[in-house]
């Protein structure tokens, strides 16, 4: 019995990936990233559409962010919670409060370093943010795959550190290295996504179409 | 009787029926969860998760709202804080058996 109680338990958590949405959405905020890098490394960096640019980021960060969760939480009310219902989420307290103050505070801490970094050695910086993005978004995708215990979330820790340092490696650093980083990821993101969503629609019939069997 | 025992014959009896126990476990993971979703995820009938919620509500273990996610009804499940407490002494009460095994 202690077994199936771990394994509700566990599916409870997963709930929330089961059906690849989340990784649609993000797939589709790494291909919007992807193009504002790419349209800002055709841009010199003296003219005014790259400065409008440049001022824009933190825009298209936070509306990027609160589109994916609105359009997540759309597709979940048609797709989802009619087939295999409804869950929320409580707000993470005690210790799962202070591990996720302590990771955030990492990836705050790396990125501030970096950017130290990079105001005193810019050329040579620059070159490193593939791998310094790619090492983040590791980060992130691990400590979702440490919660989930969902295997395709550590493929894709993987996937991102291996793309962002070999990019960097390769010599496609800066702004262009980004866009690339951006569309691998997105790649990435969308392969997991779909073949998620396709097993669970294969595996969750709608309750009308069983009612009828 | 031995520690191990007492602690087993103490246990409370509304979780540890294993229909319930899994009812309860899912619900202290989550903030809250639709008959839908204990159905599928404890393989009872409707008839039988109605009757074992009741249940977990009548000891004030479980809070039944019934409401609507846009034009869809929802029968929404959440532990109240007594609900959560006495997961915690069962779950509590069963490791110490299980310690003294």
């Amino acid at each position: 019995m202690k077994d199936n109680l771990k394994v509700a338990q566990q599916h409870a958590v997963q709930y929330w990936l089961v059906d690849g949405l989340n990784e649609l959405a993000l797939a589709g905020l790494c291909v919007l990233l992807g193009a504002y890098f790419y349209v800002q490394a055709t841009l010199s960096p003296d003219s005014a559409a790259y400065k409008i640019l440049d001022m824009s980021f933190v825009l298209i960060i936070i509306g990027g962010g609160l589109l994916v969760n609105r359009l997540v939480q759309v597709f979940k009310e048609q797709l989802t919670y009619p087939r295999t219902g409804f869950v929320s989420y409580r707000r993470a307290y005690g210790l799962n409060r202070w591990v996720r103050a302590v990771f955030t505070g990492g990836i705050a801490a790396l990125m501030g370093a970096f950017l130290t970094y990079a105001f005193s050695n810019a050329s040579a910086a620059f070159a490193w943010m593939p791998a310094v993005t790619g090492l983040v978004f590791g980060m992130v995708m691990l400590f979702i795959a440490a919660r989930s215990a969902l295997l395709r979330f550590y493929l894709l820790a993987a996937a991102a550190v291996l793309l962002g340092g070999g990019l960097t490696l390769a010599g496609i650093g800066n702004v262009l290295g980004l866009a690339v980083f951006y569309a691998g990821q997105a790649l990435c993101l969308f392969v997991t996504g779909a073949w998620t969503l396709r097993s669970y629609l294969h595996d969750n019939r709608p309750p009308a179409e069983e009612a009828h069997e | 009787m031995s520690e191990a025992l007492r602690s087993l014959a103490n246990v409370d009896r509304l979780i540890h029926e294993p229909a319930r126990t899994i009812i309860v476990a899912i619900l202290y993971t989550v903030e809250s969860a639709d008959f839908l979703y204990l159905q599928r995820e404890t393989s009872l009938t409707k008839g039988n998760l109605s009757a074992h919620l009741s249940k977990l509500a009548e000891a004030g273990y479980l809070q039944i709202e019934k409401t609507y996610r846009g034009k869809i009804p929802l029968t929404l499940c959440r532990l109240t804080e007594t609900g959560r407490q006495a997961f915690e002494e069962y779950r509590r009460q069963m490791k110490q058996f299980v310690d003294h095994l």
